[in-house]
């Protein structure tokens, strides 16, 4: 989970980027490729896929470095570039009709939220059987550790809602536990 | 994982320095600025309704800087859209821009109760000069407004499109509130707010065309 000095940093490696910097970059690329590895393995249930969108999230990084304002904190603004990635790949595979063999997800740790439900394996499972929405707003807040108000911008939802999600989300992850839901 | 070698070759090709973009309150003023010159020039050049001074204060200059008021931030919003991790929620964005749309139509209907006059020609003569005077006044203004939108990085750019040109629309309806001197409200309906629409329209179409080619 990021701490306010990793975000401070990350900040500080957006700034030098923006004036041009390869090895701000680099940084950025390293602090953040795990992390958006996990949010976008969400949307396409498949390890190569997913770090494939990485590499396209920083093509798209890069050409939007200019909407960056410090010192705002980076990581909803990486996020929603990410996302609109996922749904532009995933718009575009719907288009063609592709389909992709689901993969077990792949070092991804489960929050201690979750942890007393079921053991990890049953827990990422019963994720995955949630609506989409309210899927990421659980990833987004209890596994990658963003708070409300960052995961209401990478969504466009007020934090109010974001929580209401999260909550909504979090007692049906519960309920499907209780009852097994495999 | 590594960056892909596409990858770093793109970055070190295209590294030079940026300038963050200013915020969108400090963007909008832009807009406001263009906005303002055509409206005066627009008034200079065609004058104000002849009934002007037999109206209520309040409905003329009154209604026309509420509904500039409610433009700019439209296009505030839009603007705000077209930033990553800015967006605006979708509730919210509709509901401004259905409350937009109905404050003109009230300030249509109270401009036609205290001074009501009836257009006979609906289908011709001075609707569509209406219409055309009110799209020529918000097209440099929705130009204006994209261009600041298209530069920034919008992830949903219809929505960015539809606000923007919303703003841009009630903007110059503001102008031509102060302008026409029919309260008609079937004038109303068709020749005004149909501009208002398709100003709208032609920003979301716009904004979704170029969020397609931008890829």
């Amino acid at each position: 989970m990021a701490t306010s000095s990793d975000e401070d940093a990350l900040v500080e490696l957006m700034t030098r980027y923006q004036q041009g910097s390869m090895d701000a970059f680099n940084g950025i690329f390293d602090a953040m490729k795990q992390p958006l590895q996990r949010y976008l393995w969400t949307f396409v249930r498949n390890q190569t896929v997913a770090e494939d969108l990485v590499q396209e999230t920083f093509f798209q990084v890069h050409r939007a470095r200019h909407t960056y304002t410090p010192p705002r904190p980076v990581r909803p603004w990486l996020y929603a570039i990410s996302r609109h990635v996922a749904l532009m790949h995933l718009r575009s595979t719907r288009r063609r009709k592709e389909s992709l063999a689901h993969e077990e997800l792949p070092d991804v740790p489960v929050p201690p939220e979750f942890e007393g439900l079921a053991d990890r394996e049953t827990v990422l499972k019963l994720l995955a059987k949630l609506p989409r929405n309210g899927q990421e707003v659980l990833i987004l807040h209890h596994l990658l550790g963003l708070s409300f108000q960052e995961v209401g911008s990478i969504l466009n939802l007020a934090p109010g809602t974001a929580k209401v999600r999260a909550h909504r989300a979090l007692k049906r992850l519960r309920s499907l536990a209780e009852k097994g839901g495999l | 994982m590594n960056p892909t070698k596409d990858l770093l070759e793109y970055v070190e090709r295209d590294l030079e320095p940026v300038t963050p973009l200013p915020a969108s309150w400090r963007r909008m003023l832009n807009a406001l600025a263009v906005a303002v010159a055509i409206f005066l020039l627009a008034v200079l050049f065609f004058g104000l309704r002849p009934d002007l001074d037999s109206l209520p204060m309040w409905l003329t200059w009154g209604c026309a800087a509420a509904q500039l008021t409610v433009a700019t931030l439209l296009i505030r919003l839009g603007l705000r859209e077209s930033v990553p991790g800015q967006g605006v929620p979708m509730r919210s964005a509709l509901a401004a821009v259905i409350s937009s749309f109905v404050f003109q139509l009230a300030v249509g209907f109270l401009t036609w109760r205290v001074d009501p006059t009836t257009s006979t020609d609906l289908a011709a003569g001075v609707g569509p000069v209406c219409m055309r005077h009110e799209l020529l006044l918000a097209a440099p203004v929705l130009a204006i407004t994209l261009l600041m939108i298209f530069r920034a990085f919008p992830l949903r750019s219809w929505m960015a499109g539809l606000l923007g040109g919303v703003g841009s629309a009630i903007a110059a309806d503001a102008v031509t509130h102060l302008q026409c001197p029919i309260s008609d409200l079937r004038h109303l309906l068709i020749w005004h707010s149909g501009a208002i629409i398709l100003v709208a329209i032609a920003g979301a179409a716009l904004g979704f065309f170029w969020g397609r080619l931008r890829g």
